[in-house]
């Protein structure tokens, strides 16, 4: 095939990559996180510039070509392992729900890559894994099955950690991007398989680079959807959820819908400042992940102080126990040192079908009226 | 060969569409534009794929001449179509910010070009105007083979030249940074279709059409993702980040900080409904942005009825300046609009270094001197 194709091929991808990666500078916020996944972004823009060069150069003879194809070889196949060994570490950072504070550990699955550096840097001299004929094209050396094998490996465990992770994880959301992590790793390797089966057409680099969008789009859309402060579904995510709910119909199944309120939260806003107000919703939001989460509810922050929780086919004695163990739970809260007052949420609760009522929209109502009459019953206390 | 060729530049393009497109099914957002941005992913997927099958039938041999025909027809028809539909967008997008009759020309013009360019496109298998198909079944350039080309070209520089004339048209930092955007796409495109009518072997329209409308795509994302949907300020995410960027960078700077509070917003939600309270906000949020829009302050919205903005003011004199501007404003707001409502506004303040440089002292300084006045103003109303 002609260079030129060659060319595109790899430059469009790379515009792309380029692309998202100055875009990440906006949105993504600055965790460890994230940067790991910024550098991979970056790690794969430069080799697929090098990958470029490679094309255009090859099989031109004049002088320092041959070097130049050295270096470019170098850096497509280090940048190779070192990227999937960070992407091991972003998964498994998304999957324990890490911090990134590893520390030494992360030195046992570097292993691999640290061989294969030791292997790379002296694969000028000994032309192991790969080497440069003397019509300057990149030849394939006997060791070059290992380098698939490495990176193979790393994007493997990778996938393994995902898919475990998304079994422990409580949270419905974070199952989700889990699960999506795990199925990544599809992508590339389809593409493999496509060039088994026709040489001609190499579209791993491509693949690669539609998998760092899907990953970067699901972290996108996440954003959109979520609340910024509490990390609950926001009111946006919530109205598509109950209109999706309304549409598939709930019939037969047992659905709660809970409406909860913090009281005296205005209060708490004035006295103390919307530093405090804050942290108290956070707490709150945090109590609510670990009480709902179990039992894979939809959470969502509705406005100011007022959350929703909306638990599928769960009998009435158990969500209601689960939510007297809220309440306590929030009651226990240290939430300034002297306490000068205990914190308390108010809970409507109403089950699908309830007096015949079936539409979301009123079912909400229901909530929020039985909600105001708990609140007007602790004020008049 | 040819077909190869074809297929390994295609594919990937496709693939980001299909994500692209898939990611932006899923969302409820039904509005005019973004059925049109559907519409244009689609187009120009289907653009790709008839590009891949005008090829790959060529290389097969056996299709009859009609066949041939019909593909060909239908990517040259795409080539003209697709940015037929951008430049729609481009004109919904800017009617949706700043309306103006000459949109609406625009539009009718360039529906009949398109009209016209379709019905030559559509006769050629019987003119040979455009292209023809050789006995032995190879494709064969006409007279007017650049025509598709031109029109698509035509019609990007169309939907450059209507985003440049907006762009001065639009008043803050964001508004201006999303024609930026805009403008980004079209000259993109621009260069797909030019380089590939003019260099051989580079087949760019269909890859830069999808780098665009995934550089697009994203930025409207993004968009969504740091500002408030009901006032168009960045929103409280944003500002977080924005904070948490500048004390991170540039921790020496001095800067000031104002809050604002809505007076007796909770009164006018209740008494005059949401609609009203709504309005209220927006209402506010636009004498803000007439205020600081073109400086180099950071305006947002904190929580339900309070706004924040990050400004370059070192003194109380330079903060009182600022005020006193909002407060004008403010007054001839009042005394022009007439509503059902009288706006009024307090405004707390804070100094970076004063705040010991902790963004929590921060916002609690200026929350406190907000607070102050609020109960300063309600005493002398009585």
């Amino acid at each position: 095939m002609e260079s030129v194709t060659y060319l595109q091929m790899n430059l469009i991808p790379m515009i792309a990559i380029i692309m998202m990666r100055l875009n990440t500078e906006r949105t993504l916020s600055y965790t460890w996180r994230n940067r790991a996944l910024r550098f991979i972004m970056l790690l794969i823009a430069i080799l697929l510039g090098a990958n470029s060069i490679a094309c255009m150069i090859q099989g031109r003879r004049s002088f320092g070509m041959h070097s130049l194809l050295l270096i470019c070889g170098l850096t497509t196949f280090f940048i190779m392992e070192f990227a999937a060994f960070l992407w091991l570490l972003y998964v498994r950072d998304v999957a324990t729900n890490g911090d990134g504070q590893y520390g030494k550990r992360v030195l046992i699955p570097a292993i691999p890559l640290l061989c294969a550096l030791v292997l790379y840097v002296s694969n000028p001299f000994t032309g192991a894994v790969f080497f440069v004929d003397a019509n300057n094209y990149i030849r394939k050396g006997f060791l070059f099955e290992l380098y698939a094998a490495v990176a193979a490996g790393y994007l493997l465990a990778a996938s393994a950690l995902a898919l475990l992770g998304s079994f422990r994880q409580p949270v419905q959301e974070k199952k989700r991007e889990c699960r999506c992590l795990a199925a990544t790793v599809c992508l590339p390797a389809g593409a493999l398989v496509l060039k088994v089966f026709w040489p001609k057409i190499d579209l791993f680099w491509a693949a690669v680079v539609v998998a760092l969008l899907t990953v970067y789009l699901n972290i996108q859309k996440d954003q959109v959807t979520q609340d910024g402060l509490t990390g609950l579904n926001n009111r946006r995510r919530l109205d598509e959820y109950l209109k999706t709910l309304q549409e598939r119909g709930m019939e037969g199944t047992n659905c709660h819908f809970i409406l909860m309120d913090v009281d005296k939260f205005k209060k708490v806003n004035d006295t103390y400042g919307h530093v405090v107000g804050d942290m108290v919703l956070k707490m709150v939001a945090d109590q609510l992940k670990k009480s709902f989460g179990g039992l894979s509810a939809f959470l969502a922050r509705y406005g100011g102080d007022e959350f929703v929780v909306i638990i599928k086919g769960k009998e009435d004695d158990e969500v209601w126990a689960r939510i007297r163990e809220f309440k306590e739970s929030v009651a226990c809260m240290d939430w300034q040192e002297e306490q000068p007052w205990k914190l308390a949420v108010s809970v409507g609760c109403v089950q699908y079908g309830e007096n015949g009522v079936c539409e979301v929209e009123e079912l909400i109502k229901i909530a929020d009226a039985r909600m105001y009459e708990q609140k007007k019953g602790i004020k008049k206390a | 060969m040819e077909l190869i060729t074809h297929l390994s530049i295609n594919l990937f393009p496709i693939a980001i569409l299909l994500t692209i497109y898939v990611n932006n099914h899923k969302r409820e957002d039904r509005t005019s534009g973004n059925r049109l941005f559907n519409m244009l992913t689609i187009l120009a997927i289907a653009l790709m794929v008839a590009d891949i099958l005008r090829y790959g039938l060529q290389s097969l041999h056996r299709v009859p001449i009609s066949g041939q025909y019909v593909f060909h027809i239908i990517h040259m028809l795409l080539v003209v179509a697709v940015p037929f539909v951008w430049l729609m967008y481009v004109c919904r997008k800017l009617e949706v910010r700043n309306p103006g009759p000459w949109l609406d020309a625009a539009r009718y013009m360039t529906f009949g070009g398109a009209v016209l360019t379709a019905f030559l496109i559509l006769i050629t298998p019987w003119t040979h105007s455009i292209f023809f198909i050789s006995r032995a079944g190879y494709y064969r350039s006409g007279q007017l083979e650049a025509l598709p080309n031109m029109v698509g070209i035509l019609f990007l520089i169309g939907s450059v030249a209507v985003v440049a004339s907006a762009y001065s048209h639009e008043v803050s930092k964001e508004g201006r940074r999303e024609v930026t955007y805009m403008l980004g796409f079209g000259i993109g495109a621009l260069c797909g279709i030019t380089i590939q009518h003019f260099a051989k072997g580079w087949w760019t329209t269909g890859p830069c059409f999808a780098l665009s409308i995934l550089f697009i795509y994203i930025n409207t994302q993004n968009h969504q993702i740091t500002t408030d949907g009901l006032t168009g300020l960045n929103n409280r995410r944003e500002f977080d980040a924005q904070l948490a960027k500048k004390i991170e960078l540039y921790p020496e700077h001095e800067w000031g900080l104002l809050m604002i509070d809505v007076d007796d917003f909770k009164r006018i939600n209740d008494q005059m409904g949401h609609a009203v309270g709504d309005e209220a906000l927006w209402e506010t949020a636009d004498i803000l942005r007439h205020v600081f829009g073109r400086d180099r302050a950071l305006l947002a919205r904190y929580g339900g009825d309070e706004f924040v903005i990050i400004g370059d003011w070192f003194d109380e004199k330079e903060v009182g300046a600022a005020i006193e501007k909002i407060q004008t404003e403010v007054e001839k707001f009042n005394a022009n609009r007439k509503k059902s409502y009288e706006l009024s506004l307090s405004v707390g303040y804070a100094f970076w270094h004063e705040a010991g440089r902790r963004a929590e002292n921060l916002i609690k300084e200026a929350d406190k001197r907000m607070y102050a006045e609020k109960v300063r103003k309600k005493k002398t109303r009585g």
